[in-house]
């Protein structure tokens, strides 16, 4: 039925939101396009499962415990994908980043094996009616969880001073460090808060398709191209609206018509999108880098 | 083992190709992630071409060419206002569209694929192409035509204010690129035997791309020498079984960080150039 | 012809002009006589970069028309508008970077040159082309006018700002223009470079190319140009010969009385 679909779709969306906007945050402040965010993700999953499985930790420890380790990562991709590189090069610091998920990508077929692995059972399925929809427990967790995270990045960003700093170098980073911002920190910081996301994401989605496996990180990082894509480069607003709009595109698409459509349908959107409208759904102006 | 040489030089050959199908858009400040896209449509069409239609090989190659360089020709018309990392996300989302197409499309296999294709490919013709498209790019690196597309990577408003016609060379640029990489697409198809929508998604197309940055985007040699390396490096690091993709993953890592301009650089062209000439003169 | 009528050869007809809000140019009326050197000032934000976007066509106006010889430019893109005759340098200049100074002179040269795709194909790749000697020999011709022949195979960049900017104008001059826009020309340049970028000017004028010149050096334009229009708030406030102009009390007011607005179009 189509309401179930779409809150289906909503719920799922709201992890793949969480993962875009950490994507697109790398990218409006540091103009980098961030492969390594799939590496991360999938790591995240990984962390999540061994701290369930080994450590005994519950769901909510393990989102924690998940994006704490994700933080480093991300730390260790600004380092060595980042940092090393001069800005004036454009496209170098994408294959470094591509170079870096390769890596991680295999680190973990070592560690962990290449095949898909469920999700360990933590959460009490139930299933709740809400008028003609039923939701489980495991997607109200899943749901709230991104929506309480997005929603402390909203405040952070548009609260905190240092949140200010980050929309500053966004927007212009040379005014910006004339005006006091380290450039330096607040490049560490940004891909720490990202890295931190996509860890979460990555635990809930595992959750919610209840499947690990190495390549996660590949395909989760070409969904966050077409989101960011129709939600405006360097928009988070967009990117959360849009992660929402693939979710219920891919399960509505997966319902309705055969499951190899489900990618179509994202990429041809997206692609009538840039041609009418290049800045995207809700961009505002082409930032040009 | 003479086998085995043939055929690592064969998939250099196809590989120099497609890094130089992403070059020529690139060298005109256009970054395309569509090339495995145009490939994919050439070796489809030259396929069919060939095993249904019954034409022999050199037409249908060209067919194949034809073919998608008119795609990008249409595909490069919504291109001309997008700049950028844009561009790359556009193309790449066209890329992704052709391959999802013909995996569905049933009259080329779907997602089995299409396969019987005769073994049309040898060292000889491709090279021939190989050297052909050299001197092309010869040409055009020291003419009017190099010089309009690094005016038009540099600054496309005053490219314009000194009376350069944007659409047509960047149209152009596109649509030689799409059908480059179209004939390649040919190539690789009937060296295969058999083509998938697989063999033409992502992966390959940001392997394209890697083959022209990481081997130097100053010149167009650096392309042939970036797909050349690339190529065999997987072969070279075949002794590290699997720690070989990880290998790959390091040096790409190393050299951005070591060489951001890739390996190839102007200087090293043109002082080897400087000792190609003075030997000339020296012989003469 | 007779004596004291003179050809218009731009003329801006109530040419309007809005950012957001903010009306950069309202309607501006301004007529250039051919084989003049113009002058357009105004304190900053008064619209004269603005106007010099529409007449070579990167910007389109919201209201007016520009006609050149008679013509109107409305529906012409910025490389056919060049093709026609018009040419202009960048307040921010936008030299080919990478490229060296020949190179860059050069590739204006290309508007004027046909396609020589036949001579191309037929030669060996190394053998220099006949066409590609003419495009070289007259870039290095005007190199020598501006005096930058000893540079020519520097890169650009690495030039000093007064060199970069009389680099601008042999670009701009290599696609023999019939009216040429520059933008602060002098910015930048210490008082011997100026006075040879008067002489340099007064040669282009010499040379039949009509010039429309924006400046802040108030010294340098009232002793180069023919006629002056001044802007203000993106309206024409004044205009006619730099003496008229220097004793106008609009005109004096808009410079002390503080009439500056911030960069509306950020283009």
């Amino acid at each position: 039925m189509l309401l179930q679909q779409l809150t289906n779709g909503l719920m799922l969306g709201s992890g793949y939101s969480l993962v875009a906007i950490g994507f697109n945050l790398v990218f409006g402040v540091l103009g980098l396009l961030n492969f390594a965010h799939g590496g991360v993700f999938m790591i995240g999953a990984y962390v999540g499962v061994v701290l369930i499985v080994i450590f005994k930790f519950n769901i909510y420890l393990a989102i924690l415990g998940s994006m704490v380790v994700c933080s480093v990562l991300g730390l260790v991709v600004e380092l060595l994908a980042f940092r090393p590189i001069k800005k004036e090069h454009h496209l170098a610091p994408l294959i470094a980043t591509i170079g870096l998920t390769i890596i991680i990508q295999e680190a973990a077929i070592k560690v962990f094996g290449p095949e898909t692995i469920g999700f360990p059972k933590t959460v009490e399925i139930q299933n709740f009616n809400l008028g003609p929809v039923r939701i489980s427990s495991v997607q109200i967790l899943i749901f709230s969880t991104s929506i309480l995270l997005m929603m402390g990045l909203h405040f952070f960003i548009k609260l905190t001073k240092v949140g200010k700093a980050i929309r500053a170098t966004a927007e212009d980073s040379q005014t910006a460090s004339l005006l006091g911002v380290s450039i330096n920190q607040i490049t560490v910081l940004t891909f720490i808060i990202s890295s931190a996301l996509a860890g979460a994401g990555g635990v809930l989605i595992g959750l919610n398709y209840n499947s690990v496996h190495p390549f996660i990180g590949m395909n989760m990082v070409l969904k966050g191209f077409v989101i960011i894509l129709l939600g405006g480069l360097g928009n988070v607003t967009g990117a959360m609206f849009c992660g929402l709009i693939l979710g219920m595109i891919e399960v509505l698409s997966v319902a309705y018509l055969s499951s190899s459509y489900r990618d179509a349908f994202a990429f041809l959107t997206m692609l009538l999108i840039l041609v009418i409208r290049p800045s995207g759904l809700f961009g505002l102006r082409i930032h040009e880098r | 083992m003479i086998l085995y040489i043939q055929s690592i030089l064969t998939l250099i050959g196809i590989n120099i190709l497609l890094a130089l199908s992403f070059y020529l858009p690139f060298s005109a400040g256009m970054l395309s992630l569509a090339q495995a896209g145009f490939m994919g449509i050439g070796a489809y069409t030259s396929s069919v071409l060939t095993t249904k239609v019954g034409l022999p090989f050199l037409p249908a190659l060209i067919a194949g060419g034809i073919t998608s360089g008119i795609m990008g020709i249409i595909v490069g018309f919504p291109a001309l206002r997008i700049k950028g990392i844009y561009l790359l996300l556009m193309t790449l989302g066209f890329g992704e569209t052709v391959r999802i197409f013909f995996l569905n499309f049933e009259y080329t296999g779907g997602a089995y694929g299409l396969g019987g294709i005769k073994q049309e490919t040898n060292i000889c013709n491709l090279y021939i192409f190989i050297f052909l498209l050299v001197i092309f790019f010869l040409k055009i690196t020291r003419s009017q035509i190099g010089r309009t597309f690094e005016a038009i990577r540099e600054d496309e408003g005053a490219a314009e204010g000194m009376g350069i016609n944007l659409t047509r060379n960047k149209i152009f640029a596109f649509a030689m690129g799409a059908s480059i990489a179209g004939i390649g697409g040919g190539f690789y198809a009937h060296y295969a035997q058999f083509i998938d929508s697989g063999s033409f998604g992502i992966p390959q197309a940001l392997e394209i791309m890697i083959f022209s940055i990481f081997g130097g985007i100053e010149t167009f040699w650096g392309s042939i020498f970036g797909a050349s390396i690339l190529t065999i490096l997987p072969e070279w690091l075949r002794p590290l079984k699997e720690w070989r993709l990880f290998f790959y993953g390091f040096i790409l890592l190393l050299m951005m960080i070591l060489r951001p301009r890739g390996i190839i650089d102007k200087h090293l062209v043109g002082s080897l150039a400087y000792k190609w000439k003075s030997n000339k003169q020296v012989r003469n | 012809m007779k004596a004291g009528v003179k050809l218009k050869i731009l003329v801006i007809k109530d040419i309007t002009k809005y950012f957001g809000g903010i009306g950069a140019l309202i309607q501006v009326n301004m007529g250039v006589e051919e084989g003049m050197i113009h002058g357009l000032i105004g304190p900053n934000g008064a619209g004269k970069t603005t106007l010099f976007n529409l007449i070579t066509g990167t910007l389109t106006p919201d209201k007016g028309s520009i006609l050149f010889r008679g013509n109107d430019l409305v529906h012409l893109r910025p490389d056919q508008r060049t093709f026609l005759g018009i040419c202009r340098t960048y307040q921010n200049i936008k030299l080919f970077k990478s490229m060296t100074v020949l190179e860059n002179v050069m590739v204006a040269r290309h508007c004027r040159v046909k396609s020589y795709l036949i001579q191309l194909a037929l030669n060996p790749p190394f053998k220099e082309v006949r066409l590609e000697k003419e495009i070289r020999e007259k870039a290095e011709e005007l190199l020598q006018f501006v005096g930058l022949f000893e540079r020519r195979e520097f890169v650009s960049s690495n030039l000093p700002y007064g060199e970069q900017r009389r680099l601008e104008i042999a670009r701009a001059l290599a696609t023999e223009p019939s009216l040429l826009l520059l933008d602060e020309p002098s910015s930048g340049m210490n008082l011997k470079e100026k006075e040879k970028l008067m002489d340099l000017l007064r040669a282009i004028r010499k040379a039949n190319v009509t010039l429309v010149v924006i400046e802040h050096d108030m010294s340098m334009m009232m002793e180069l140009a023919d006629i002056i229009t001044v802007l203000r708030f993106g309206e024409k406030i004044a205009e006619g010969s730099p003496e008229t102009i220097q004793s106008d009390s609009l005109v004096i007011e808009a410079y002390l009385g503080g009439a500056e607005r911030e960069n509306v179009e950020g283009v």
